[in-house]
C-alpha cells in the first residue's frame, strides 16, 4: 500500500489530470480509503480552483497567427537547403565588409607597434668589457677580440673581452682587473686565457690573484690540475711538470686527474699528474708572493676599471675612522706628547686621499686638528706616521678620541688604518 | 502531425505555413510566458508576437530544430526584457495590472464591486507566486493561465515532465499556504473562461 507522504506527492498531478492509469487507481484508492489524504485533495482542488479563476480573465483569448503571419511576407524569405538536423548558415547576414575586418585589425596593430617599437628605450649599451689592463710593463702580447672602440691589446687601460689570452715576455708585468673585483698579476714569460670573469686558464707562469666573492665560484684551469675558490688570494705557478698553489687567505679547492682536496692558508701544495697523494706543506705565503707586491695599477686604469667595468662599486662612501686611546694608568692620566697611526700598505703608486686628524677629550672637546698629506700614503717604504702635539703635552684627558677625516680633494683611494697609539710622558 | 524539427525545416524551405503551425502550437506558453514579464502593462500580446517575429527572423540560427520549443522560450525571454528596457518610462508612469485588463461584455455586468474583489485577489495570488523559487514561476504560470498540460510545458521550457510535475507539487502545496487565508467558498459568477485551442 501506498503511504499518505507518497500519495500527497501526486495529488497535484491528480488534480491536473496527468497521472498514468496505474498511479490513478492506487490514489484514487488509497483517497477512498484515507480521510486526511481526501481533505488534503480538497484544498488543492480549491487552490488550483482559485489559480484558474484568478488568471482566467488574462488568459489569451485569440489566435494570434493570423496577426504574425500577415508580417511574414515583408521579412527576408528564408529560402535555404536544409540538410540535416544541425546544419546552419555560415553567415546569412554578414556585410561586405566584415570579410575585412581581420586584416584591417592586424594592420592597425602594426601601425601602433611600429612607432612603440622606436620609441622604446633602449638599453644602455654594454661595453662587453669584463676587465681593464690595470698595469703594464715590458712586452706583453695579447690575442683575442677588441672591445667596444677600443683594439685588443695589452696596453695599459685596453679592455678585456671573453676570450682573450695574455703572454707576458722575459721581464715584463702584467695586471689584469676582473669584474668582481678580482684582481691578476702576471710574472714574466707567463700565458693566461680569460674566458670570463670567474674562469680563466693558466697555461705557464706564474699568476697571483686576488678573488672577489661571487656567486658562481671562481675556476683556475691550469695543464695538471683545476683550481675553484669563491673568495681569497692565492698565487698559481705552472710549469711543465707540475702547478704549485700558494694560499695566503681563504681556502681553495685543487685537483688533478685522479685526486682533489683543499688547501689552507699559508700552505703550499705541488700538484703533478697522476699523483693521488697530494701533500701540502706550510710556507711565508707573504715572502713566496712578494714578487706580485711591485705591481700596482695605475691610477687612472683603474678609475678606467671603476667607471666602465665596475660601476657599483664605484658607489662606496668611506667614511671616517674614529679611535679611542685611554691616557690613565693606575688613575694617574699620563700626559700625551704624541700620536702614532700605523696602517696597511696598499697596491696605489698615487690617488690617495689625505686625513684630516681631529683630537678630542673625553668629553668631545676638540684638544687640536691636523693633516697627514695624502703623499705620506704613496710612500710605500713607510706604514706609521707620527703627529707631535702642538705645544704643550695633553694633560687630564682620561679618553683621547682620535677620528679621521677622509679628504677626497687630491684622490680617491683610501688607506686602512690598523692601529693608534700615543705617546704618554 | 508533424513535430517541431519538421516544421522548422519546413520554415527553412519558405513554407511560412509551418510557421503558422508552430505559433498555434506555442502561442498558449509565448503568452504566458511574455504575461509573466510583462502582463502588468497589459503588454503581453505585444511581447509575444514580438517574439514570433524575431524567432522567425532568427531560424535560421537554430541549432537543433527538435528543441525549437526552449529556443522559443529564451527568444520571448530576450524579447521581454528589451521591451521592458524600451519602455522602462511608461511601465514607472502607468497604472499596472489588473486594472490594465481588457474590460469585456461579460464583466460590465459585474458592477465595481465585483471588480474590486476580483482585482484584490488577483494581486494577492500575483504577490504569492512572486514569492515562490524564480524556477517554479514560469511552469506555475504556464499551467494556470494558459492550462497547459505537462506535456506542452515540457516541450516549452526543456525540462522533464518528472521535473515539471515536482515543481508544480511543490508550488501548490506553497501557494496553498500562503493563500489559505482568500475565501473561495463564496458562491458567485466565475471569472473563468476556456482556452481557445
Amino acid at each position: 500500500m501506498a503511504t499518505c507522504k507518497q500519495i500527497e506527492s501526486l495529488l497535484q498531478a491528480r488534480i491536473d489530470a496527468e497521472l498514468g492509469p496505474a498511479e490513478g487507481v492506487i490514489v484514487d484508492q488509497h483517497l477512498a480509503e484515507c480521510g486526511a489524504c481526501a481533505s488534503k485533495l480538497r484544498g488543492e482542488q480549491r487552490t488550483s480552483a482559485m489559480l484558474f479563476e484568478s488568471f482566467g480573465p488574462y488568459r489569451l483569448q485569440r489566435d494570434m497567427r493570423a496577426g504574425i503571419m500577415q508580417h511574414l511576407p515583408e521579412m527576408e524569405p528564408l529560402r535555404i537547403d536544409v540538410e540535416g538536423v544541425n546544419w546552419r548558415p555560415k553567415a546569412p547576414h554578414r556585410a561586405w565588409w566584415v570579410a575585412f575586418v581581420p586584416a584591417v585589425a592586424a594592420l592597425i596593430l602594426l601601425c601602433l607597434a611600429i612607432p612603440i617599437y622606436y620609441a622604446w628605450p633602449k638599453a644602455p649599451e654594454s661595453t662587453g668589457a669584463i676587465g681593464v689592463i690595470t698595469h703594464s710593463a715590458g712586452t706583453v702580447k695579447c690575442a683575442g677580440t677588441s672591445v667596444g672602440n677600443a683594439e685588443a691589446g695589452a696596453n695599459l687601460k685596453s679592455l678585456i673581452a671573453c676570450g682573450n689570452s695574455y703572454e707576458t715576455g722575459p721581464g715584463s708585468r702584467l695586471m689584469l682587473s676582473l669584474r668582481g673585483p678580482t684582481h691578476l698579476k702576471l710574472e714574466e714569460n707567463t700565458r693566461v686565457r680569460v674566458f670570463d670573469d670567474r674562469v680563466l686558464s693558466v697555461d705557464t707562469g706564474r699568476v697571483y690573484l686576488e678573488v672577489a666573492k661571487g656567486e658562481r665560484p671562481f675556476t683556475v684551469n691550469t695543464p695538471l690540475s683545476t683550481v675553484t675558490v669563491l673568495g681569497t688570494v692565492f698565487e698559481v705557478l705552472v710549469d711543465s711538470q707540475k702547478t704549485t698553489i700558494t694560499l695566503k687567505s681563504g681556502k681553495v679547492r685543487y685537483e688533478n686527474d685522479v685526486a682533489q682536496s683543499e688547501l689552507l692558508p699559508e700552505e703550499q701544495v705541488a700538484v703533478t699528474s697522476g699523483n693521488a697523494h697530494l701533500t701540502p706543506h706550510k710556507v711565508d705565503a707573504a715572502s713566496v708572493m712578494q714578487w706580485a707586491d711591485v705591481i700596482v695599477p695605475d691610477q687612472e686604469a683603474y678609475n678606467l676599471f671603476t667607471k666602465q667595468v665596475e660601476p657599483q662599486s664605484a658607489a662606496e662612501l668611506p667614511g671616517e675612522e674614529v679611535f679611542a686611546i685611554i691616557t690613565t694608568r693606575q688613575n694617574v692620566a699620563r700626559p700625551i706628547s704624541a700620536l702614532f697611526f700605523a696602517w696597511q700598505p696598499d697596491g696605489f703608486s698615487s690617488g690617495h686621499c689625505g686625513y684630516e686628524v681631529r683630537v678630542c677629550n673625553e668629553t668631545m672637546v676638540e684638544l687640536f686638528k691636523t693633516r697627514v698629506d695624502a703623499s705620506v700614503f704613496a710612500d710605500k717604504s713607510r706604514g706609521m706616521y707620527r703627529i707631535d702635539v702642538p705645544g704643550e703635552p695633553i694633560r687630564n684627558a682620561g679618553v683621547l678620541h682620535v677620528k679621521l677625516v677622509p679628504d677626497f680633494s687630491s684622490g680617491d683611494v683610501t688607506t686602512s688604518f690598523t692601529k693608534v697609539w700615543a705617546l704618554g710622558i | 502531425m508533424q513535430d517541431d524539427a519538421q516544421l522548422v525545416f519546413r520554415c527553412l524551405e519558405g513554407d511560412t505555413e509551418a510557421y503558422g503551425d508552430l505559433i498555434r502550437r506555442y502561442q498558449g506558453a509565448v503568452y504566458a510566458t511574455a504575461f509573466y514579464y510583462g502582463g502588468r502593462y497589459g503588454a503581453a500580446e505585444d511581447i509575444a508576437q514580438e517574439a514570433f517575429m524575431a524567432a522567425y527572423r532568427s531560424l535560421p540560427w537554430l541549432k537543433e530544430a527538435e528543441k525549437f520549443g526552449p529556443w522559443l522560450k529564451s527568444i520571448t525571454c530576450r524579447t521581454a526584457a528589451n521591451w521592458l528596457r524600451r519602455h522602462q518610462r511608461r511601465a514607472m508612469v502607468e497604472t499596472p495590472l489588473p486594472s490594465r485588463r481588457p474590460v469585456s461584455i461579460e464583466d460590465a455586468g459585474e458592477g465595481p464591486r465585483g471588480n474590486l474583489e476580483r482585482n484584490e485577489r488577483f494581486e494577492r495570488v500575483q504577490t504569492a507566486i512572486d514569492t515562490l523559487p524564480e524556477r517554479y514561476r514560469l511552469p506555475v504560470i504556464l499551467r494556470y493561465l494558459q492550462e497547459l498540460s505537462y506535456d506542452e510545458i515540457t516541450a516549452f521550457t526543456g525540462e522533464s515532465r518528472d521535473e515539471i510535475r515536482g515543481i508544480l507539487q511543490r508550488a501548490g502545496r506553497q501557494l496553498r499556504d500562503s493563500l489559505s487565508d482568500l475565501d473561495t467558498s463564496e458562491e458567485g459568477e466565475t471569472t473563468w473562461r476556456p482556452v481557445s485551442r
